[in-house]
């Protein structure tokens, strides 16, 4: 399968097949596809900037040098966000977090860390006024979802932040679709009371 | 969700649908912002990646390797290098024996323009070898020297050709089993 000069509309699919075929090209799509939504996720789980960028690059890692095994038959992204949040789960076992800060890390005494450990959020074109308002209303609903526990954590992210159905991520937590649901909707009830303020 | 006397029902979420989600707590989830790593993250990635060589190099690869590794196809290709020098040998010999001819033959089938680039040659080739000679007369080199050296020559050029291969191959080899190791 000869490799076409635009592979950005391609499905994964094809993209992972062109990478096999020893495509450096093919590999930097994959990268460039995943590293935001792979980041988000592994950020929202361990809430430190360098350590979700460690995590996220370890993930990248051990997915493209493993793409050998990965069956088409799946989803690209269910295989990728597995790994992300196994390694954002070990992470969170070896060490109790604290919570979260837009700042930087709860750790970050200097201010060299905490400018290290702070969030770069993707620029959606908003006025300094705007972007000021849904970064206060973002750090609310962020704490809001630190405040949960982390398998809840895991399926509201993969819910609402990168859209899998309820299937799919049963599939990457390795869970019974009921238990993803009922983790859904406990999520889901226990966000209403933390931000119950905020909507008022 | 409330039953006929207004009592609050548990919901069997696992009957769930998208379109039951609670659309305010949903409204506040899409407000989370999309988060980017730093800059430079594809290209640590990629540092760290190993991108298997191309299908069509592998095949090319192993079987130069495989040919290679025969020792009949070294005999057949130092036959035929050895057949094509002794060839040309021949055909240096008859052209200088048989000057005139060569030189009557050469303005027949290809005109006055290669004629003069084949005399140009032929004195450019003349000259050389007549510096050659001239350095060994001045030197006293014995004409058993001159072979001796010549033998050195070829001797170097064949050792280095092996060394050349034997590094390539080393080379494929220790990237393979450097990433494989990681």
């Amino acid at each position: 399968m000869r490799l076409p000069d635009e592979i950005s509309t391609a499905t994964d699919q094809e993209v992972v097949a062109w990478a096999r075929q020893g495509h450096e090209r093919a590999y930097r799509e994959l990268v460039r596809r995943y590293q935001r939504p792979v980041f988000s996720l592994i950020y929202r789980m361990v809430r430190d900037r360098e350590r979700a960028e460690d995590l996220a690059q370890e993930t990248f890692v051990k997915v493209l040098n493993a793409l050998d095994s990965y069956r088409p038959q799946y989803k690209f992204s269910s295989w990728i966000f597995k790994i992300a949040n196994n390694a954002a789960i070990d992470q969170l076992r070896r060490r109790e977090l604290d919570t979260l800060s837009l700042d930087g890390a709860p750790d970050a005494v200097t201010a060299e860390r905490q400018e290290g450990s702070s969030l770069q959020i993707a620029h959606r074109g908003e006025s300094p006024l705007q972007e000021l308002e849904a970064r206060e209303l973002g750090s609310q609903i962020e704490r809001a979802i630190s405040q949960l526990r982390p398998e809840y954590r895991s399926c509201i992210m993969l819910r609402h932040v990168e859209g899998c159905a309820y299937e799919e991520i049963a599939e990457i937590l390795d869970l019974p679709l009921g238990t993803v649901k009922t983790y859904i909707h406990r999520a889901r009830s226990e966000l209403r009371g933390l931000l119950e303020q905020v909507r008022e | 969700m409330t039953d006929n006397n207004g009592t609050q029902m548990t919901p069997n979420v696992t009957q769930l649908t998208p379109a039951e989600e609670d659309p305010i707590v949903d409204r506040w989830l899409a407000l989370l912002p999309e988060l980017s790593p730093g800059g430079g993250f594809e290209d640590a990635v990629m540092a760290r990646v190993w991108v298997p060589v191309p299908h069509w190099v592998r095949s090319v690869q192993s079987t130069t390797r495989a040919l290679l590794n025969r020792k009949r196809v070294w005999a057949w290709a130092g036959g035929l290098a050895a057949s094509s020098a002794a060839s040309m040998a021949v055909i240096v010999t008859l052209m200088v024996s048989h000057w005139v001819q060569v030189e009557t033959a050469w303005s027949l089938l290809a005109g006055s323009f290669l004629l003069e680039a084949w005399r140009l040659g032929v004195a450019l080739i003349g000259q050389t070898l007549a510096t050659a000679i001239a350095l060994r007369e001045a030197w006293g080199v014995t004409g058993t020297m001159t072979l001796f050296a010549g033998l050195a020559g070829a001797a170097v050029s064949a050792s280095s050709a092996w060394g050349l291969h034997r590094i390539l191959m080393g080379f494929n080899a220790e990237r393979i089993s450097f990433h494989a190791s990681r």
